[in-house]
C-alpha cells in the first residue's frame, strides 16, 4: 500500500515536471486573471462600506447592508422580472436559433455561399448598440420605414416609443440580430471538428439527412451547448445597459417592460457619485448570477454526470 | 494536496490583495504628510525657493490642443514675478471629468486648481473630502478676490468652510425670449409686445409663428430632462440635471421659506396639459425625446426657431456662435440667482495639493489679472486670437476652432466683465452683464444653503429614478392622458418616499436659517 502511494506521488511529480513548458505557456494568463480578476475582489468590501474618496477603501466605515436598500425601494419586482425574464428567454431563444443556424451553415451551403453567410452573421455582433438604435430608429419612428409600409396598407402609425406592448418583440429581434451570430459561430467551429465517419456509417446503414442531424450532431454538440448556456447563466441578472437604453431611446413610458436593473442603478445614481451604492448594485448581480450557475450546474450534474462543467 | 495548494494560493492573492490597499493608502498618508509640512514650510516662504509647479486642471472637449506648453510658459512668465509659481496644465476631457477627480489621491497623481462643478458637484467633493477649505487662506492671500466676490461666496460655504471660490461673478439668471431673428425677417414673424412669462405671451409668439409661412415648428423640449415652469422661479436646491426636483423646491425662490414637492402642485400639472396641447397643435417638436435633437441643434437645423427661457449672459451670444443662427434675445427685465449657480462655475484647491495658500494666491491672481486670465482662456495674441475690438476677439487668418493651437477649452477663467470675448460677442454685451451680478438679481431664500442628502440617500435613488421614468415623456407633450399619467407619478413618487427627503430638507433650512439669522 505504502509502495503504492509512493509511486503514485513519483508519477505526479514527474508529471508536473513533464509539464512545466505548458504551465509556463499558461502563465501569462493566469498572472493577467489574477491581477485582473481577483486583486480587484479586494475592493468588494465598498459595498458594504460608507465610501469617502478620501479615507480609502480600508478607511472608509462600514455600514451594513445600507448600500443595498435602494435596490428594494420601489421597482424591485419590476427590474427584476424584466432582468431575468428577458435574459432567460434570450439565452433559450438564442441558442435554439444558432444551433439550427450552425447546422444549417455546415450541412445545406456550399464552401464559398458558407464563408459569405458567415461574415454576414457575424456582422450585427460587431455594431455598436448606440448605432444600431439609430438604425431601429429609423425603422420605428413617427415617419419610419415600418409607419410608412403600414400606411401602404392603409393601417394607422403606431407610435412605437410610446405603446410597451410591442417592446418585448422588439427588444427580442434586436438582441437575436445582434448576438446569434458569434454563438453560431461558436457552434460551427465545434461542428466542423466532427469526424466525417460517423456520418458515412449512419448513411450506410440509411439514416436520412434529418436523421443525422438528431441523432449524431445534436448529442455531439451537447457538451458545446451546455457550456454557453452555463456561461450564459452567468449574465442572467446582467442586461446589456446599451440595448435597453439606447435602443428604447430611454422612453419613460416603456419603463414597465424595458426597465432592468442597470437602466435602474444608471437613473437612481445620476445625481452625486456614490460609489457605495454603485458598488452594492454590482455585488448583488454577482451574487445572484453565481447562484444561478451553481443550480444550472446542479442540474445538469443530476441528470448527466459527465456533462456537467464542474 | 490539491486543495490545500489551491487554499495557500488564495491566501497568497488575498494577502497580496491586501498589501496592495494598504500601500495605496500609506503612498497618500505620506502625500499628505508632506503637504502638511509644505504648507508649515510655506510660512517662512521667500522668493529664493524654487517656484512651486501648480497642476490646473483644462476642462477640454476631448480634442488635444499642441500648443499647451507654450501658453504655459508664457503663463510662467507672470506668475513667477508675482508668486513664484509655474503652471503646468492637465488636460481633462469633461466626460472623464467626475472619474479624475474620484481617483485623487488614489492614484498619487497630484492637483492643486479643479474645477468643483462642470458633471461633479461641490457638496459631494466635500462629503468625498476632496477639497481644502479656504476660509482662512482666502483672507491671508486673496482680499482682492474674496471683495470681488463679495455675497458669492456665501454659496460656497459647506457645512464649516469655504471650499470653492466663484468662477463667474455674473451667474444670474433671466426670463428670455431666444429666437431666430433670420428667419423672423425672412417670414415677417411679429413678436408680441410687452414680453412676459406667462401662457398667453408664449401662445401669442407661437400662434405667429405657426400662423406664417415658415413650415417647421416653434419649441422643442429636446430630451426632456430638465424642469422648467412657464412663469416661475423655483429654486431646485442643489438636485442636478436629470432629477430636478428630488430634494423639493422652493416655488418662488425669491419670497418662499417651505420646500414643497413640485410635482405635487397644480403648477406642473397645468405645464404638462399646455405642453401637451403644444403637441397636439403641431407647435412641438413631436419627437424631440426619441430622435435626441436638442433645443440648440433644432435650432441649428432651422426645425425650431423661438423659445422662452431663463437663461444665463452668455445664453444667447454663446448660442449664436455655437448654431451660427442670428440669435436674439429679448430679456424680461428681473434677474434671479440661486446657490447653486454658482459652484457650478467655481474652483477649488484639492486635498493633494502640496501648497494650498500658492494654489489660493493663484486664484487670486486669475480673478484679478485679466491678462493672465485671457491667456489662459485664449493662448497668445497674434498666434492663438487676434483683437477685433477692445474685449472682443477672433481667431486669425487661416486659423478656426478645428485647428488652433489653444483656446478651446470648455471652461473658462477670470472675471468676464474684463477677460477678452470671442466674436459673435460684442462690445454691448460687457454693457449687459451688470445686470446679472448678484448685486442686481433677485436672490434666493436659501442662497447659501447646501442640503445634505446622506440620511435620506436611498429615497433619494428611487425618486430619482421616478422622476426619469415620468417626467421627460411629460415635458414632451408625448403623453396622452395627462392627468391619469401625473397621477400615477405622484403615487409612484410618494412610495419612493419623497416625503422622507422633503422633510429632511426642511428641518436642515429651518436650522440653516436659524443659524444665520443669529
Amino acid at each position: 500500500m505504502d509502495t503504492l502511494v509512493v509511486t503514485k506521488k513519483g508519477g505526479r511529480w514527474r508529471k508536473f515536471k513533464k509539464s512545466i513548458p505548458f504551465y509556463l505557456m499558461g502563465l501569462p494568463a493566469m498572472i493577467y486573471i489574477i491581477i485582473n480578476n481577483y486583486m480587484p475582489l479586494y475592493g468588494l468590501q465598498i459595498a458594504f462600506k460608507d465610501y469617502r474618496v478620501i479615507d480609502g477603501i480600508t478607511g472608509s466605515t462600514w455600514c451594513g447592508l445600507k448600500n443595498f436598500e435602494f435596490l428594494f425601494a420601489s421597482d424591485a419586482w419590476r427590474i427584476t422580472r424584466n432582468t431575468v425574464g428577458y435574459q432567460f428567454t434570450w439565452l433559450i431563444l438564442n441558442t435554439i436559433i444558432s444551433v439550427f443556424l450552425a447546422i444549417f451553415l455546415n450541412e445545406v451551403i456550399g464552401r464559398r455561399a458558407k464563408k459569405f453567410f458567415q461574415s454576414l452573421i457575424m456582422l450585427p455582433y460587431l455594431i455598436s448598440f448606440v448605432i444600431l438604435a439609430y438604425v431601429v430608429f429609423v425603422f420605428l419612428s413617427d415617419t419610419g420605414i415600418l409607419n410608412t409600409f403600414l400606411g401602404l396598407f392603409g393601417i394607422d402609425k403606431i407610435s412605437w416609443y410610446t405603446e410597451p406592448k410591442y417592446w418585448p418583440i422588439i427588444l427580442t429581434i434586436v438582441n437575436s440580430w445582434k448576438s446569434v451570430g458569434f454563438n453560431t459561430i461558436i457552434y460551427l467551429s465545434t461542428l466542423v471538428g466532427f469526424g466525417k465517419e460517423y456520418y458515412e456509417a449512419a448513411e450506410l446503414d440509411g439514416a436520412g439527412k434529418w436523421k443525422q442531424v438528431t441523432k449524431i450532431t445534436i448529442p455531439m454538440l451537447k457538451p458545446t451547448i451546455i457550456m454557453m448556456v452555463t456561461l450564459g447563466m452567468g449574465m442572467i441578472f446582467r442586461s446589456d445597459y446599451s440595448l435597453f437604453y439606447q435602443v428604447t431611446r430611454n422612453s419613460g413610458m416603456l419603463y414597465e417592460v424595458t426597465d432592468t436593473i442597470d437602466t435602474y442603478v444608471f437613473r437612481a445614481l445620476t445625481s452625486g457619485t456614490n460609489m457605495g451604492m454603485s458598488s452594492a448594485a454590482a455585488f448583488y448581480q454577482s451574487i445572484v448570477c453565481f447562484v444561478m450557475v451553481m443550480i444550472f450546474n446542479a442540474i445538469v450534474r443530476k441528470i448527466s454526470r459527465e456533462d456537467a462543467i464542474f | 494536496m490539491k486543495k490545500r495548494i489551491l487554499a495557500l494560493f488564495l491566501v497568497m492573492i488575498m494577502a497580496a490583495g491586501a498589501l496592495y490597499g494598504c500601500g495605496n493608502d500609506n503612498d497618500y498618508d505620506k502625500g499628505k504628510d508632506s503637504g502638511d509640512s509644505g504648507q508649515a514650510g510655506s510660512q517662512a516662504a521667500d522668493a529664493d525657493e524654487e517656484p512651486y509647479e501648480l497642476v490646473v486642471e483644462l476642462i477640454g472637449s476631448g480634442v488635444s490642443q499642441p500648443d499647451v506648453e507654450m501658453v504655459q510658459d508664457a503663463i510662467n512668465e507672470i506668475t513667477v514675478p508675482a508668486i513664484n509659481c509655474t503652471v503646468k496644465f492637465r488636460e481633462i476631457t469633461i466626460a472623464d471629468h467626475a472619474t479624475q477627480i474620484g481617483l485623487l489621491g488614489s492614484d498619487g497623481d497630484r492637483m492643486d486648481i479643479i474645477f468643483v462643478g462642470y458633471t461633479t458637484s461641490m457638496s459631494d467633493l466635500v462629503a468625498n473630502g476632496l477639497l481644502v477649505g479656504l476660509g482662512d487662506l482666502l483672507e491671508e492671500y486673496a482680499p482682492e478676490m474674496l471683495e470681488k466676490a463679495g455675497v458669492l461666496m456665501e454659496a460656497c460655504y459647506v457645512g464649516d468652510d469655504y471650499y470653492c471660490v466663484p468662477g463667474n461673478y455674473y451667474p444670474a439668471i433671466e426670463d428670455t425670449v431666444v429666437y431666430d431673428a433670420d428667419t423672423f425677417e425672412q417670414y415677417n414673424i411679429e413678436i408680441p409686445e410687452n414680453p412676459e412669462n406667462s401662457y398667453e405671451y408664449k401662445n401669442a409668439l407661437f400662434q405667429n409663428i405657426m400662423d406664417s409661412d415658415f413650415g417647421g415648428y416653434a419649441y422643442s423640449a429636446g430630451d426632456g430632462v430638465s424642469l422648467n415652469i412657464t412663469g416661475l422661479h423655483f429654486d431646485k436646491l442643489g438636485s442636478s440635471m436629470g432629477s430636478d426636483g428630488v430634494y423639493g423646491v422652493l416655488m418662488d425662490m425669491a419670497n418662499d421659506t417651505e420646500i414643497v414637492n413640485i410635482f405635487d402642485t397644480d403648477e406642473y400639472l397645468q405645464e404638462c396639459l399646455q405642453l401637451r396641447e403644444w403637441w397636439e397643435n403641431g407647435v412641438m417638436v413631436p419627437d424631440s425625446l426619441t430622435s435626441g435633437t436638442n433645443f440648440v441643434a433644432a435650432m441649428q437645423a432651422r426645425q425650431v426657431i423661438a423659445n422662452i427661457a431663463s437663461v444665463n449672459a452668455t445664453y444667447v451670444p454663446n448660442n449664436k456662435k455655437i448654431t451660427g443662427v442670428e440669435t436674439e434675445g429679448i430679456n424680461f427685465g428681473d434677474t434671479y440667482l440661486t446657490g447653486t449657480s454658482i459652484p457650478e462655475y467655481g474652483l477649488g484647491v484639492t486635498v493633494t495639493s502640496e501648497r494650498p495658500d500658492k494654489a489660493v494666491q493663484f486664484l487670486n491672481l486669475v480673478m484679478t489679472n485679466a491678462e493672465l486670465a485671457n491667456l489662459m482662456n485664449y493662448g497668445i495674441e497674434g498666434v492663438h486670437y487676434e483683437k477685433v475690438s477692445e474685449h472682443i476677439i477672433d481667431y486669425p487668418e487661416g486659423v478656426d476652432a478645428s485647428n488652433v493651437g489653444y483656446g478651446i477649452q470648455i471652461v473658462s477663467f477670470g472675471d468676464s466683465a474684463e477677460i477678452y470675448q470671442r466674436a459673435p460677442f460684442t462690445e454691448e454685451w460687457y454693457e449687459t452683464l451688470d445686470q446679472y451680478s448678484a448685486e442686481n438679481a433677485q436672490l434666493s431664500q436659501a442662497f447659501g444653503y447646501v442640503f445634505d442628502s446622506s440620511s435620506v440617500r436611498t429615497q433619494v435613488a428611487a425618486v430619482s429614478s421616478v422622476i426619469g421614468e415620468y417626467n421627460p415623456s411629460l415635458m414632451c407633450g408625448m403623453v396622452e392622458d395627462v392627468e391619469g399619467r401625473v397621477e400615477e407619478f405622484r403615487a409612484a413618487l410618494k412610495t419612493a418616499g419623497i416625503d422622507d427627503i422633503i422633510a429632511e430638507n426642511q428641518r436642515q433650512f429651518d436650522e440653516w436659517r436659524a443659524s444665520k439669522a443669529k
